[in-house]
């Protein structure tokens, strides 16, 4: 290989490794990892909730909504539902706002986000205690409240994950990290974020509804 | 693998805007009518169990679906993307599926029995190896009402 025809290379290389990110697919890396890493995250809950359908299959009694004492606060759930579609909702405002050279709204957004998903941690958190010391519902307690706390709680691990990951790009928004041309952590994340909605929605409908 | 050129704005798509608000209200509106359907299946029992599963499905799976589509932004992504993202889904939905065929057709009743390794003990028959292995059904109802 010559000199020149390195050279060539290098220079023509260099604009794309400062932003680090497109091969031949053409798709920016931390897009792709983030896919791949999602389609893994997918067989997890996937597993997660097989393992409720058996394990709900096999029992002859399940807690029963319309007893008196039935445990799960299904308003409380709901409105924490609500809590999350509108953090989706806020990350998506955000990043159109960023992709439009608005950053201080898309600071906002970010800040939104970050808000909304802490709430909800705090939400499931008064939750889990109102049924742990409260109501005597714990994981070892019998198969519902091992599943129920199985899966909750590995769903609500991911939120919080994803509330450090959004107040790490808030602050990086507020330092002025991203504009119009620089965005892709954000829209990286926001994958994350939104299949944790995601999962969210069919969890609710899982554990809380049926 | 050689880096390519990349798309505008340094390997981003161009931008797709979504009706971000009309999709915000379709939301909402489908979880409010989860939580009332569920509210007044749980005051009035208007219809089996399975038939409320069904109907819940039925305003779960359009919002899961809105999420993806335009949230995640899969309308308007590669091919090798869209791959990626349904792949698993199908996956998934698949192994659902096996584990409700299976688990669909046992009796509440058959679930006295213990099942291992394929081979079900019945109390009728308690294991030689294992004793103690099976449950006895609860008769008390709990806190919770069971």
């Amino acid at each position: 290989m010559s000199d020149t025809t390195a050279m060539a290379r290098r220079s023509a290389a260099k604009p794309l490794m400062a932003h680090g990110s497109v091969l031949q697919l053409g798709i920016p890396n931390g897009k792709l990892g983030m896919w791949l890493f999602l389609g893994s995250e997918v067989m997890f809950f996937t597993g997660l909730i097989g393992a409720y359908i058996v394990l709900r299959s096999g029992q002859d009694t399940w807690a029963d909504p319309t007893a008196p004492g039935y445990p799960l606060n299904i308003p409380l759930t709901a409105a924490n539902t609500f809590l999350l579609i509108c953090s989706s909702v806020t990350l998506v405002w955000a990043l159109q706002s960023i992709q439009a050279g608005k950053r201080a709204r898309g600071n906002l957004g970010l800040f939104l986000t970050t808000l909304f998903g802490a709430v909800f941690v705090g939400i499931q958190g008064v939750e889990y205690y109102e049924l742990y010391v409260h109501r005597g519902m714990r994981p070892d307690s019998d198969i519902f409240g091992s599943c129920f706390y199985t899966m909750t709680g590995f769903h609500g691990l991911h939120v919080l994950i994803g509330v450090i990951a959004m107040a790490v790009l808030a602050g990086m928004g507020l330092a002025g990290k991203f504009n119009e041309d620089n965005y892709a952590p954000v829209e990286a994340t926001g994958l994350y974020w939104h299949f944790v909605d995601l999962v969210w929605i069919i969890l609710f409908a899982i554990v809380y509804l049926m | 693998m050689q880096p390519t050129s990349p798309t505008p704005s340094h390997g981003h798509e161009e931008p797709h805007r979504v009706p971000l608000w009309a999709l915000f209200l379709i939301l909402l509106a489908l979880t409010a009518a989860e939580v009332i359907l569920y509210d007044l299946w749980v005051n009035y029992r208007f219809v089996p169990k399975y038939a409320l599963v069904i109907l819940i499905l039925v305003f779960t799976l359009p919002k899961a679906a809105i999420v993806m589509t335009y949230f995640m932004h899969l309308k308007f992504e590669k091919q090798i993307i869209i791959g990626l993202a349904v792949v698993p889904f199908v996956m998934a939905c698949g192994v659902v599926l096996a584990i409700l065929s299976d688990t669909l057709q046992l009796k509440p009743q058959a679930f006295n029995r213990v099942k291992a390794i394929g081979v079900y003990q019945t109390h009728d028959e308690p294991s030689q190896t294992e004793p103690g292995a099976h449950q006895e059904p609860r008769t008390q109802p709990s806190e919770y009402g069971y």
